[in-house]
């Protein structure tokens, strides 16, 4: 059975400006909040642009606010989003440059990720009860910026690191049980990095896939502070 | 390396993994590449696949030449493309007597295919991937990979671009320039800043997946192209490390496909006309929940994180044997055969074979103007998706 939903979803171009357009949508409660905004496209509106691939929340391309949260749409089932007859209010995400209706752009974004240079895949743990072998897996983070969207850190200051490349500095040392670059040590260590977060967590909080970028940011400031601390130690000594 | 000269330019319609290794391989072979896509990259059948990087094993008995053609390229994509594929291996396990049946034709095929493998008993099976269900009754493993489709296709543009590739999403063909029996260009809408305009090159080549054969007609040509869709469903959690298949002829929902935080069942077959929007059979869901199981009990007991469905662009004309019947291989369809000049098709084939279909459609394109180029792709490691949004 199906669910008559309404899509508020704003809309923008270069040279139109803003402004929200309404949609009504028949689609069955188990099928994606991506999903309604393609029945969109496919049926009723063919200019409305928005990002996707591949629908299982690991390539990261189709992050929202979606009634004022940050979310992947494509794990965003309509049943657990709204009821029957309810309204889904869509943006694109906050804090990064709109291109066009729902799209924004990601290379400031992926010029961080860069740099910190987090290999995409790495070794993964065993399954609990099984014998460590040789396999390799794709990192958890799907570089989906929805923590960069909710930092309220980010949107104050535009030079701000952000989560999702404090996360991945973190998970480099971690994985290669070794230091930083020079470079990269410099970009997280100074006041646009570390130091600049405020522990609001909710990078945690809308992460879709177990990151924790909060938590691993405190990882490395703890980390940190001990190696200055062992640095004055040495000093001395 | 040194770029051959000549001047040529070519458009290459569709940014799935089809078009994005085409535009690659083109730009290694000298020509000035335009890459248009309606949507975002990878937005069509690629990004929404299974993600196996497969090794051969689902061909191997029936369909060799397909699994040759996977095993082969499974095995050049480990070396030029290190930034998209999990390399964790697959099993196919045997559940029932039939599945035993069908072990020594699989030990065969993987022979005959050059497929490496090792047979596991039950107790290493188990081991390895303690979810499995216990009834198991041995396993064969194989090189099966995971990818990501959509990283995948950024490896392939982002090596394009730094080589002088100009890709363009959200642009969509809405026609194509003739002039005198010859395609000259296209004619496109940029959906971004809603405006429409023509993009003039010497070759165009239609890698629209399950819309090429849309695009052909553009031209007034019929390519039978069958969209042949098939359902996977995502469950919460990971419960396999490796890729688990049912040893068994293929046939729905015999395969769970790991892949960071999740497992994923997949797939079924059926045919649509329209492959914008698919709509979701729920027979077919609840197959893939049911058959999952088979092999891995856990996924009885997990929740559905999404269910997704996209279509093959099998090669095939409409009313034909049913859709895994057709060949999974690919064709290039040079259409001066047809008496249009400057147009190329090229579509089937998998993710997987990518380079492979790219390799034979760019030495299609060469022939036609009297190049002799070779091709490079084995052996260039390619960029970082990173760079894509970067260069
Ligand atoms: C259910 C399923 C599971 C699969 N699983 C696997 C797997 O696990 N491993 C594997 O190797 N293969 C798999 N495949 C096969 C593989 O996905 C396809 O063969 C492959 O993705 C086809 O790529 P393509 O680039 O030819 O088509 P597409 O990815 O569809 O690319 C064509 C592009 O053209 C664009 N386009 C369309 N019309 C226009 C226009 N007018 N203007 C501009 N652009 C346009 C579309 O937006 C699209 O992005 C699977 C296929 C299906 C259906
Ligand atoms: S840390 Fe989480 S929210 Fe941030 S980009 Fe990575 S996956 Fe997305």
């Amino acid at each position: 059975m199906s669910w008559q939903i309404t899509y508020k979803i704003k809309r923008y171009h270069p040279d139109q400006g803003s402004r929200v357009d309404t949609f009504q949508v028949e689609i069955e409660p188990e099928r994606t909040v991506l999903d309604g905004i393609e029945l969109i496209w496919a049926k009723q509106d063919r200019t409305l642009v928005f990002r996707h691939a591949c629908h299982h929340a690991s390539c990261g391309s189709c992050g929202l606010v979606v009634n004022g949260v940050e979310v992947l749409p494509c794990i965003k089932l309509i049943q657990d989003a709204t009821t029957d007859g309810g309204t889904l209010e869509v943006e694109p995400l906050r804090n990064f440059p709109v291109v066009a209706d729902l799209v924004v752009d990601m290379a400031p974004f992926f010029e961080r990720m860069q740099l910190i240079g987090m290999p995409i895949v790495g070794p993964t743990g065993p399954l609990p009860g099984q014998e460590p072998d040789e396999y390799t897996a794709f990192e958890n983070c799907i570089e989906c910026g929805l923590c960069l969207s909710a930092c309220p850190v980010v949107a104050t200051d535009s030079k701000y690191l952000g989560p999702a490349a404090l996360a991945a500095a973190e998970r480099v040392i971690e994985v290669s049980e070794g230091r930083l670059s020079d470079e990269v040590l410099a970009a997280v260590d100074n006041e646009h990095g570390l130091w600049r977060c405020h522990a609001a967590f909710e990078c945690s909080e809308v992460c879709p896939s177990n990151v924790d970028p909060a938590g691993r940011i405190m990882a490395l400031r703890r980390r940190m502070t001990f190696e200055r601390l062992r640095r004055l130690v040495g000093a001395k000594g | 390396m040194s770029t051959p000269s000549h001047n040529y330019s070519a458009i290459v319609i569709g940014a799935g993994s089809t078009g994005s290794a085409v535009a690659h391989d083109l730009t290694l072979r000298g020509f000035a590449v335009t890459v248009v896509e309606r949507g975002e990259i990878a937005s069509g059948t690629t990004g929404r696949n299974h993600c196996l990087l497969h090794s051969g094993g689902r061909y191997c008995v029936k369909d060799q030449e397909s699994a040759i053609e996977c095993i082969e390229e499974n095995m050049i994509l480990r070396k030029i493309m290190p930034d998209a594929l999990e390399l964790n291996g697959g099993l196919f396990v045997a559940i029932t007597d039939s599945d035993m049946d069908y072990k020594p034709l699989f030990l065969e095929g993987c022979e005959a295919c050059n497929i490496p493998h090792k047979e596991l008993t039950a107790d290493e099976a188990l081991k390895l991937e303690p979810n499995l269900n216990p009834e198991v009754k041995a396993a064969v493993w194989v090189p099966d990979g995971v990818f990501e489709p959509m990283r995948l296709c950024l490896s392939f543009l982002a090596t394009a671009k730094s080589h002088g590739a100009v890709v363009r999403p959200f642009t969509e063909v809405k026609g194509l320039l003739m002039e005198g029996g010859r395609v000259t260009g296209v004619h496109v809408w940029d959906r971004i800043e809603n405006k429409e305009f023509d993009i003039h090159a010497d070759v165009v080549i239609n890698a629209a997946g399950p819309w090429a054969e849309a695009i052909a007609e553009m031209a007034g040509i019929d390519v039978p192209v069958v969209p042949t869709p098939g359902v996977m469903v995502s469950m919460t959690g990971r419960h396999n490390q490796r890729v688990i298949n049912r040893l068994n002829k293929s046939s729905d929902g015999d395969i769970v496909v790991p892949q960071r935080e999740t497992s994923i069942i997949g797939t079924s077959s059926w045919k649509v006309e329209d492959a914008d929007y698919i709509e979701i059979p729920e027979d077919h869901v609840r197959l893939m929940y049911e058959r999952g199981a088979e092999m891995l009990p856990v996924l009885k007991s997990v929740s559905p994180r999404g269910i997704f469905t996209v279509a093959r662009p099998l090669i095939g004309s409409r009313g034909e044997a049913e859709g895994r019947e057709l060949s999974r291989t690919f064709k290039c369809f040079d259409h001066a055969d047809e008496g249009v000049e400057g147009f190329v098709t090229i579509s089937g084939g998998k993710t997987t074979t990518s380079r492979a279909m790219a390799e034979t459609t760019v030495d299609v394109v060469c022939k036609k103007f009297g190049l002799e180029i070779p091709c490079t792709t084995r052996d260039t490691v390619l960029l970082s998706y990173r760079a894509f949004y970067t260069l």
